[in-house]
């Protein structure tokens, strides 16, 4: 395990700003606007932003007992072997699992809106196979990688939004919470649990060479998240109204095809989804990543290498064997998806951070 | 190594053995640029008729180009079918080359199709990926394969011309309005606001018409002009020209439109003055009035002086004054015409005012939103206008021969 | 299975070039002996069948007749200077010396007072003579001596300094390197002037025995890099050095990449300029390429002329780079995925204008496009390797062939000629050559990528390419630096060239160690009141 490797703060938020925006924009203003109508921005605003801070709090003040070791390493320390090993085990198939998820939503997407006479499965071993790459270069080149591409991602959102800015009706977001505020808490249920992916900063601590900023990157990362994706959810809703939208399967890839410079540059989604894709190998990634070095840990092995093919076929195959029909896809993240990350993301952090308090308490204080 | 290279003879494979599914050379291709939707009955049963206008690119450019073409620049083709994407497929046994629709500029809706309900259509256009968002919507006055069979006076396809005298024309005269499939869309299913499309119809002008000139009664040329006003989903009537000025007063959405004023100064005979739409907006206010719910539309437009008819003295302030009043008169006079289409004749609800009520009273909509038709039509509407004259062109008083 | 092909391969060519052996034939350990006919035997010996060895024996007009002899080379040495300074001074001049004086070191005292060359090593051991005389130095042996005077006479005909041919600068010096290392380093030294300049010398190859100097500022550049540099020098253990590519392959961080991770330049003034910056530069003897280390990519794509240009004018350039990169990589990539995927990207009137264009080719835009490439790259290849006369010929060949012929043919539409051509015209305006290359290689399997999944296959095979970017490092530097990791103070001088008074310190991976490059406060403010007086009129 390359415990020398070290990204700065800086890195580390922009990596999981694109990790978490680059799936959550594709889908979260359409199952918000499902569940909360034209109200769906204040969901993704509010409701997901106050869940990604408690996450975020979570998560420092829990890895910040062991700046140095991961999820993967610690549990056992803090809840008992076996417990421990089990709770590594949860989260390595959680993070394979969600991996999966990604590449059928990115192999999804492509075949719906960009090819569709492409079978999912070149587009799904394609983005492995580069994600495979960086991760066998490990955390420094995969962060790097990442700042590249990050003001080309801005770049392409910016595009979008200013374009459409004329096309914008303010009109569409009244009345406001026109049925209570029920709705929008329901419709901040999904966005959370997106939001809620920054934990992946339970793995991704000990290559801080500044452990002591996790917690402001975490939360800057919460709101820089929560900016674009409020943006988006809103700007659809803004462009095309709340029914067109929740009809919609991806809105903002509507957007990208409704943006039109002049009457020359127009149709130019294509551009759009092409630095999308990047992003998602970003993402894909991440997580990958995470995934491979909790194995790596969990089975005490110094070098996760080798490890790096095996999982990457298994993610690939558990991709393919997931979902029957899109439509399948679109419900499971809609609804079987929120609970579930939330036992990930909050309730076992909770519980681990529970156990280091009563364990640590009159202890040393790092 | 071994791996390395194992590696990329893998990453080859994947990426260029099975490849070029959707590959498609582009002079393998069929660009359409419009579609035509029309019901008709075949043997007792509804079908549906799709018209397509592809482009034929040996006409059009490069260097084989034959400005003296014996065929047309584009082809028409229509096909029938019980669903529109069996019409689409049926036209490919006529096609040599793979139909695209992705560079398709318009969908004109015929008349009987529009009257019968549009809610399939619309599926129809949403759910194919390669027609957007901002594609041009027309209804067509009969059949609209009937009028695209009409040859371009100008352009080189037809519809090149229908979506240059859309983008370019009709802003400067203000009497149809340009609908793309979204804001068709978004008014179909929003409650409280009903759909408009302009309008094509196919016309015999009184010039010499037509590729060449002697062939004046195989000539037709096509025309935009007036709204097709919807009622949900089916098409409720027509709203002519004249009106469609003040629909876009209302909706404050008109652009340079002309208007014609009569001032009677003094003695003389009343002189007829045109005048120029520079700006206008408009703001709608739903409010109660003893209960009873009203709308107040409040109009503000200005306007130059670009023609003067008679003698009136357009230069002097006073003379603008008020030319003012009846300006705002005449604004006012349009405005109501057209409410009284939309509101009365046709009971439909395009100036979107359950929508704003919607906004404004959401409460009270709720009550009313399922009756919302009966109530409509009832609903007591004003008018208020400020309009203002504000220049008067390059000269300031009526040429005048002493 | 590849560990036995490496046994195997070790077992059939295990040759430790022992150089005693090649030359000295087993007696190379042995010294300078006083009898000058057995040195002269050795040296006789070794030079066997050796035509350009001028031996010349001849006897000094001192001490009754001392005997004298010279080995040198044919070509190697001034021969003039040789006859007036040496020969004339021993035969005749040094007669009116107090000779009877008995000298205790006499080879001290030849040294000192009778051989009048500024610069003489002595030497005892007959491998260092035989050395020193193939370097281009005379030796000479005195009988009853024992120790070899090795004379400094190295003269050879050589090319005198001129415009260096891969890097022509419209502002900035003309200079180039030439292929002697003493040349280069006086264009070095003459433009830092300063003792912190060193320059550290090695012998490479076993039989070409070719002088390698590493040169840096000291105090400025990381030592680090300065031992892994002679660390890496040292290992190479080669037959010959020809040119500075072939250390340049011994030294690269990465070996298996595209990428140059060793900068190659022909001009001084960029060498010093990299030395400022804490570059570490690698002169090699007869080459005129030196090795400027480390380098990251961005540095790729400047030119020394950058800096010697005002700053707007610079910066626009270096914007125009950043265009003509990415066009020389991707034009013909995004030209076959735009017109085989995704047509509807183009306008409708340029997509059937296109189409009417491509009406009657009978090739797919993949093959149209390789086959153009193709033809491109061998005619820039033949206009390298012919003669100048005929390049003329070729290039008007190619340009019929190119330009008319093929589209009025048929076989290819005019549109992918216009792509060919900018894609040409970017590639050569990069102003590092050996970077320009590393786009031309990768151009081809980007096109194959655009032929099989349209963009999408274009974007995957730039991602890998990003990554691979990503993971490269020349000596310890991350190769896209500036960009990430991100240093906002080196962007300065990366996108834009800022005015010189801004970039106020070195750049942060190779010029930490003495970070300030210059006083702040430098912008040029103009007095209030105009020098000369006056009030304008």
């Amino acid at each position: 395990m390359k415990k020398d490797e070290k990204v700065s703060s800086i890195q580390m938020l922009f990596l999981l700003v694109t990790t978490v925006t680059v799936t959550g924009f594709l889908f979260v203003p359409s199952i918000t606007a499902k569940f909360a109508s034209r109200d769906g921005w204040i969901s993704v605003a509010v409701g997901g932003t106050l869940f990604g801070i408690i996450v975020a709090l979570v998560c420092t003040k829990l890895g910040l007992y062991y700046p140095d070791k991961s999820v993967v390493e610690y549990a056992p320390e803090l809840v008992g072997r076996f417990g421990g090993k089990l709770i590594g085990l949860l989260y390595i198939f959680f993070f394979m699992h969600t991996n999966a998820i990604i590449v059928r939503e990115f192999g999804d997407f492509l075949v719906t809106a960009f090819l569709p006479e492409t079978p999912l499965l070149v587009f799904n071993s394609i983005v492995v196979l580069v994600a495979a790459y960086a991760v066998y270069n490990g955390m420094e080149v995969l962060c790097r990688m990442n700042q590249f591409l990050f003001p080309l991602f801005i770049a392409a959102f910016s595009f979008i939004v200013f374009l459409l800015t004329e096309n914008i009706s303010f009109d569409n977001f009244l009345p406001l919470m026109e049925n209570g505020v029920k709705p929008v808490i329901w419709g901040s249920m999904v966005p959370g649990a997106w939001r809620g992916e920054i934990l992946l900063m339970l793995m991704f601590l000990p290559f801080l060479n500044q452990p002591r900023e996790a917690g402001k990157t975490l939360i800057t990362a919460v709101f820089v998240i929560g900016f674009f994706l409020t943006l988006t959810a809103a700007t659809s809703i803004a462009v095309f109204g709340p029914l067109l939208t929740q009809n919609m399967v991806f809105p903002v890839l509507e957007l990208a095809r409704y943006v039109s410079l002049g009457h020359f540059l127009e149709r130019l989604e294509a551009v759009v989804i092409i630095v999308w894709v990047a992003g998602v190998a970003v993402k894909v990634a991440a997580f990958y990543l995470a995934a491979v070095l909790g194995t790596a840990q969990w089975l005490n092995i110094k070098d996760y290498r080798p490890l790096v093919y095996p999982v990457g076929i298994f993610i690939l195959l558990y991709s393919a064997a997931l979902f029957e029909n899109s439509r399948e896809l679109v419900d499971f993240l809609a609804t079987v998806f929120a609970p579930y990350a939330y036992f990930f993301e909050l309730i076992i952090p909770l519980g681990l951070l529970a156990v280091a308090l009563i364990r640590k308490r009159g202890g040393q204080k790092q | 190594m071994k791996k390395k290279v194992i590696a990329f003879i893998l990453v080859l494979s994947v990426s260029l053995c099975p490849g070029c599914w959707s590959r498609r050379e582009v002079e393998d291709l069929a660009i359409v640029t419009a579609i035509g939707i029309d019901r008709m009955i075949l043997d007792g049963k509804e079908k549906s008729k799709l018209s397509v206008l592809v482009a034929r690119p040996s006409q059009l450019g490069g260097q084989q180009a034959k400005a003296t073409a014996e065929t047309n620049a584009d082809w028409l083709v229509s096909e029938v079918g019980d669903t529109l994407y069996e019409a689409m497929r049926k036209i490919y046994r006529r096609s040599p080359r793979n139909l695209r629709i992705y560079h398709n500029e318009m969908v004109i809706i015929g008349e009987d199709s529009a009257r019968a309900g549009v809610q399939d259509i619309l599926d129809y256009l949403q759910r194919h990926k390669d027609i957007r968002l901002r594609t041009w919507m027309f209804v067509s006055r009969g059949d609209a394969g009937d009028a695209m069979k009409v040859l371009p006076e100008f352009e080189n396809m037809l519809s090149e011309e229908i979506s240059e005298i859309l983008v370019k024309s009709t802003p400067a005269i203000s009497d149809t309005l340009a609908v793309d499939l979204r804001r068709f869309s978004d008014a179909l299913v929003t409650p409280g606001w009903d759909a408009v499309l302009p309008v094509i119809r196919t016309i015999n002008p009184r010039e010499a018409t037509g590729r060449k000139r002697e062939e004046k009664e195989a000539g037709q040329t096509i025309v935009l002009e007036g709204l097709a006003l919807f009622r949900k989903n089916r098409l409720a009537g027509f709203m002519a020209p004249e009106e469609v000025t003040g629909f876009l007063y209302i909706i404050g959405e008109t652009q340079r439109g002309a208007i014609t004023l009569e001032h009677k100064s003094g003695n003389g005979s009343p002189s007829q003055i045109a005048v120029l739409i520079s700006q206008a907006s408009s703001e709608i206010k739903p409010v109660f009035k003893e209960g009873r719910l009203e709308m107040e539309i409040k109009i503000d437009a200005e306007g130059d002086v670009v023609e003067v008819q008679g003698d009136t003295a357009v230069g002097s302030p006073d003379v603008i004054k008020e030319m003012n009043r009846e300006f705002s008169q005449k604004v006012k006079s349009i405005a109501e015409k057209s409410l009284e289409t939309a509101q009365k004749k046709f009971k439909s609800d395009v100036f979107g005012f359950g929508k704003i009520v919607h906004q404004k009273y959401p409460d009270y909509w709720r009550e009313v939103e399922q009756d919302w038709y009966e109530i409509y039509p009832e609903m007591p509407v004003t008018v208020k206008v400020d309009a203002k004259i504000r220049r008067t062109s390059i000269i300031a008083d009526p040429f005048q021969i002493r | 299975m590849f560990k036995k092909w490496k046994k195997i391969i070790k077992k059939a060519f295990v040759k430790p070039h022992n150089e005693s052996q090649a030359i000295g034939r087993g007696e190379s350990k042995e010294t300078v002996s006083t009898d000058l006919d057995k040195n002269m035997r050795h040296l006789k010996a070794v030079f066997d069948r050796c035509t350009d060895i001028i031996f010349r024996e001849f006897e000094a007009a001192i001490g009754g007749g001392v005997k004298i002899a010279m080995v040198y080379i044919d070509g190697l040495v001034n021969k003039e200077m040789l006859t007036e300074d040496l020969v004339k001074t021993l035969m005749y001049d040094v007669a009116s010396l107090n000779s009877s004086a008995s000298v205790s070191d006499p080879a001290g005292y030849l040294s000192r007072r009778i051989i009048a060359f500024t610069e003489v090593k002595l030497q005892d051991n007959l491998l260092d003579a035989v050395n020193s005389v193939l370097s281009g130095e005379t030796v000479l042996f005195v009988d009853g001596v024992s120790k070899a005077f090795a004379l400094s006479t190295q003269d050879w005909v050589q090319r005198a300094v001129t415009e260096p041919a891969t890097e022509n600068v419209v502002r900035g010096p003309r200079e180039g390197f030439t292929e002697n290392l003493q040349t280069n380093y006086t264009l070095i030294r003459r433009r830092i002037k300063s003792s912190r300049l060193k320059f550290e010398t090695m012998k490479i190859g076993a039989i070409t025995k070719t002088a390698v100097s590493i040169g840096y500022l000291e105090g400025i550049v990381n030592n680090k890099i300065v031992d892994e540099v002679r660390n890496r020098l040292q290992r190479i253990d080669i037959d010959g050095i020809l040119e500075s590519g072939y250390i340049e392959e011994y030294i690269e961080d990465a070996p298996m990449t595209v990428f140059p991770t060793v900068q190659a330049t022909e001009r001084p003034d960029k060498v010093a300029g990299g030395l400022l910056e804490g570059q570490v530069v690698i002169l090699v003897d007869t080459t005129p390429f030196a090795l400027l280390v480390p380098v990251t990519f961005p540095q790729l794509l400047q030119a020394s002329e950058d800096y010697y240009l005002r700053w707007p004018f610079a910066s626009f350039i270096r914007f125009i780079r950043f265009v003509t990169l990415n066009i020389a990589l991707l034009a013909p990539p995004l030209y076959i995925a735009i017109t085989t995927y995704h047509q509807e990207m183009l306008p409708t009137p340029l997509l059937i204008s296109i189409a009417a264009a491509r009406e009657g080719v009978p090739f797919p835009a993949f093959v149209e496009a390789m086959l153009m490439e193709t033809t491109f790259e061998v005619l820039r290849e033949a206009g390298v390797r012919l003669p100048k006369a005929v390049g003329q010929a070729v290039s008007i060949v190619g340009a019929l062939v190119i330009g008319d012929a093929a589209v009025s043919a048929g076989l290819v539409s005019p549109a992918m000629v216009i792509i060919v051509a900018l894609t040409a015209i970017s590639s050569f305006s990069l102003p590092s050559y050996f970077g320009a290359f590393s786009l031309r290689i990768l151009r081809f399997p980007l096109m194959a990528l655009a032929a099989a999944l349209g963009l999408f296959g274009v974007m995957a095979g730039l991602l890998a390419l990003l990554i691979h970017l990503c993971s490269l490092r020349s000596f310890g530097v991350p190769y896209i630096s500036p960009l990430a990791p991100t240093s906002w103070r080196d962007l300065k001088d990366m996108f834009f060239r800022m005015p010189w008074w801004s970039m106020f310190t070195r750049p942060r991976m190779t010029g930490s160690k003495e970070p300030a490059r210059q006083d702040y406060m430098q912008k040029p403010r103009p007095p209030r009141r105009r020098p000369g007086g006056g009030s304008g009129k």
